[in-house]
């Protein structure tokens, strides 16, 4: 067991980020004990760094002493990730918000680690261009917490996630150092690729202080599509073909029966159709989304897809886009507690996955509404219980250890963009090998020997 | 264990922390701190509940540092009610007297003086209007208006006037009450309430026309009308309806490029978006220009915190007059005179005046110079 800190540690803490940039204050402490998942633990100080000099000192200072450091974006996440299992310090980068530069003629912006998705769109949006990723909480999330985690979202199935994006980031090392790794490049095999490395490393190898993006042309047009279908074959099919024949949408949304009760009760409108519902976007030039249309929507019918609708404007394609989004919050709506997981599997095995996740439903008695980014065959099913009932708390964890024993069965992995944390750390072992597991925890081990960087995460040490 | 938080459980484990309400909460916006947004605050209720944490001066800070307005619930995904679970808290607090001094301070000075200003005050003679009718239209001006910014409700009532609209004024104006309500003050706030309705019940008004948000919330929610059923409206949906029934005739021409900033109570608590914009439309020569954050998504001007935590007030309002700056407007509009109160403190910065909507409306009949 660690001893608390010390008093002369704490003075040496604030001495590097100032008083008001510093708390050891039970009320500042307590807040930082959570994110949006069970785990807890209460760090001993929380820090609101300024600079990069400043946490570069801390993290030597840290690193001296053992003491262990968990950064921190918003908090968001699902995991556990930016929770101080063993106490210690919280690095919270929300205060390092800076737009360093933008340069148009490479299209890559520079930012600090703070800086929140959308407020950097805000910025971008001016000039016609816009950072892709976009986790449903990109509105709070920091692109240092994008980073760590390896973001996804809706649009991930067209552009991909956070790494397509990432050129360089200035890391801080767990002994104090700071460096730039990546390349400003579009192509670079200049060593290991250590930028992919610390991309979704959720803060065990180093700390993300800033980065430079690559950014693309907000496209002409976007339009909306939806069909509904009565069996999840169908729907799986559709989605197959769709994304087999390089139709290349930028959305490719699923949602299930219980999830589309649940969104018409909440919104009002009536989605209550049929099994399961598809919800397409194309964007691009007009030209090119005129032509993909038709072609999507012959896919769909083949796949005994009905009630086709194309948005006809953008109103249409912001109604649709907003049941979409309405889809957790409904969810949320009927139970005390919802567990948002993202379990993922290869596009062709998912209608076995859907039908397990009903089969698994059934089987715990737990409701499960299911909805996601079925282009990836990354889908969230949303467990609703109340989390103050004993045996309802062990039904949920039986039916979530069933739905990754399924996903890995399936040839798919844990987690499509939540990342492990806490919450899914006893599971690694169902992915990875002995020896992949291993090479993690000697690299781990390489650049941070005394494990003080968000410790006890990943099922590393 | 002293306070039944239990009764709040529910509410409060609605609260999945997704943190969504930091995109919105502008105490937040301002600390970048997480005990200082909903999230925070509500976990920090849910430990107290749980009995892992104590009441500490911290704790009562960061409890009455919420402007209580509402933002957050604009963002949250599973539809918290975190204005609810603070007043709650806020009402077990101050029952053992947990609260910061100065709004317990505030609350002497009302209840003494029936203001918020602290000293008893005539009603400034141009803003009597005596009542010749049962059932007629009462105007409340309430007191910030009354004794801080009598100008405002002189230009409101005097394009009454203009137009010939029956309306008649109290003799006396006292605050609405709504800032003990606000503070957690339960018991105080029904006295009050049952105080100023008593003065309300012996004029039998049909509509109540209040100036100040506030005013018309606390009046519209928590005053019993089962005696004289009355309607309660704010200005501005009075402004609207002479504008659009040609009573009231915008003739001068502005030529102003204006930005609307929607004060919380009219906005969030009331749902009154559009009526205001719907005036300055019908303005000739004004251009509505939008703040960046604007309707559910306003900002707050920090007026419910500025006596403990002037230094979070200043910069509220700094940050929506840095807002409209951006958007190279000649004004910023709004309609609430406690909103007015805290952005007139923040304009001496700025290259940028603060208006009340009515002084436009006024300057467009010509009763007012423009200035």
């Amino acid at each position: 067991m660690r001893k608390k800190l010390k008093q002369s540690f704490i003075d040496q803490l604030e001495g590097i980020v100032g008083s008001k940039n510093f708390s050891t204050n039970e009320i500042d402490r307590i807040v930082y004990s959570r994110d949006a998942s069970v785990a807890e633990g209460v760090p001993e100080a929380v820090v609101w760094p300024e600079s990069v000099d400043e946490i570069s000192q801390l993290l030597f200072l840290a690193n001296k002493e053992r003491v262990p450091v968990v950064p921190r974006g918003a908090g968001p996440s699902l995991s556990g990730g930016p929770v101080p299992l063993r106490g210690g310090i919280v690095i919270d980068l929300s205060r390092m918000k800076k737009i360093i530069s933008f340069n148009e003629k490479d299209l890559q912006i520079h930012v600090e680690a703070g800086c929140v998705i959308t407020q950097i769109n805000n910025f971008l949006l001016k000039q016609g261009m816009f950072f892709p990723p976009d986790p449903a909480s990109q509105d709070v999330c920091t692109i240092g917490g994008a980073i760590s985690t390896n973001a996804g979202g809706m649009r991930a199935v067209k552009y991909g996630v956070t790494d397509r994006w990432v050129q360089a980031l200035k890391i801080v090392l767990p002994t104090g150092e700071k460096t730039w790794i990546g390349t400003k490049t579009r192509k670079s095999v200049s060593g290991y690729n250590l930028a992919k490395l610390i991309i979704g490393s959720e803060g065990t190898l180093a700390v993300v202080v800033e980065a430079i993006l690559s950014v693309y042309f907000v496209p002409e047009t976007r339009r909306m599509i939806k069909a509904f279908f009565n069996d999840f074959e169908s729907a799986g099919q559709a989605t197959f073909q769709i994304m087999s024949k390089g139709l290349n949408p930028s959305i490719m949304e699923f949602l299930d029966e219980y999830t589309l009760g649940a969104i018409s009760k909440y919104t009002g409108a009536n989605y209550c159709r049929g099994k399961a519902m598809l919800l397409i976007e194309v964007d691009g030039s007009r030209d090119e989304v005129e032509r993909k249309l038709p072609k999507i929507e012959k896919t769909l019918k083949e796949n005994k897809g009905f009630e086709i609708e194309v948005a006809a404007d953008d109103e249409e394609n912001l109604k649709l886009y907003s049941a979409r989004k309405a889809a957790y919050p409904a969810l949320a709506s009927l139970s005390l507690t919802c567990d948002v997981e993202d379990a993922t599997v290869p596009v062709s095995r998912l209608p076995e996955m859907l039908k397990s996740i009903e089969r698994i439903s059934k089987k715990y008695g737990v409701y499960i509404g299911t909805f996601g980014h079925v282009g990836d065959g990354n889908i969230h099913p949303n467990l609703l219980y109340d989390e103050r009932k004993k045996n309802e708390r062990e039904k949920v964890e039986k039916a979530i250890n069933e739905l990754f024993e399924t996903a890995i069965k399936l040839g798919g992995t844990l987690t499509g963009e939540h990342g492990i944390g806490k919450a899914k750390s006893n599971f690694m072992k169902l992915e990875h090998s002995p020896e992949s597991l291993q090479l993690m925890k000697s690299i781990k081990k390489a650049i941070d020997p005394n494990n003080i960087l968000n410790p006890g995460k990943m099922g590393l040490m | 264990m002293r306070f039944h938080l239990k009764d709040l459980e529910e509410d409060i484990l609605k609260c999945s922390r997704c943190g969504f309400c930091r995109a919105s909460c502008p105490v937040f916006e301002v600390k970048l701190n997480e005990s200082w947004n909903a999230r925070g605050r509500i976990l920090l209720i849910r430990n107290l509940m749980e009995e892992k944490i104590g009441i500490s001066e911290e704790f009562i800070n960061r409890i009455y540092s919420c402007t209580l307005c509402k933002a957050c619930e604009v963002t949250c995904p599973t539809g918290v009610k975190t204005e609810d679970i603070l007043l709650r808290t806020r009402k077990l607090m101050a029952k053992e007297n947990l609260l910061p001094e100065q709004f317990r301070e505030m609350t002497k000075v009302i209840m003494e003086t029936g203001n918020i200003y602290g000293k008893r005050m005539g009603l400034p003679e141009q803003l009597k209007f005596k009542n010749k009718e049962d059932r007629g239209n009462l105007v409340f001006i309430g007191c910030v208006a009354a004794y801080g910014y009598p100008e405002h409700a002189e230009n409101f009532l005097q394009i009454l006037k203009r137009v010939k609209y029956k309306f008649y004024t109290l003799e006396e104006e006292r605050c609405c009450g709504g800032i003990m309500k606000s503070i957690g003050l339960e018991e105080e706030f029904s006295r009050w309430v049952k105080r100023n309705l008593g003065r309300i019940e012996t004029c039998k008004p049909k509509k109540i026309i209040s100036i100040c948000p506030m005013c018309s919330h606390t009046l519209k929610e928590y005053v019993n009308k089962a005696t004289y059923p009355f309607e309660v409206v704010h200005e501005v949906e009075v402004l609207r309806d002479l504008i659009e029934s040609k009573k009231i005739k915008l003739k001068k021409k502005l030529d102003l490029k204006v930005s609307y900033f929607d004060p919380c109570h009219l906005g969030r608590y009331l749902q009154v978006f559009e009526t205001p914009r719907r005036i300055l439309s019908l303005i000739p020569g004004i251009e509505v220009i939008e703040l960046g954050r604007n309707k559910q998504f306003s900002r707050c001007c920090g007026g419910p915190i500025r006596s403990i935590f002037p230094e979070i007030r200043d910069k509220l309002s700094d940050s929506i007059f840095q807002d409209a700056e951006e958007k190279g407007v000649d004004l910023l509009v709004t309609s609430c005179p406690t909103c007015y109160h805290n952005l007139y403190a923040s304009s001496v910065s700025f290259d940028l005046e603060v208006i009340d909507l009515a002084e436009l409306v006024a300057m467009s009949m010509g009763i007012k110079e423009k200035t």
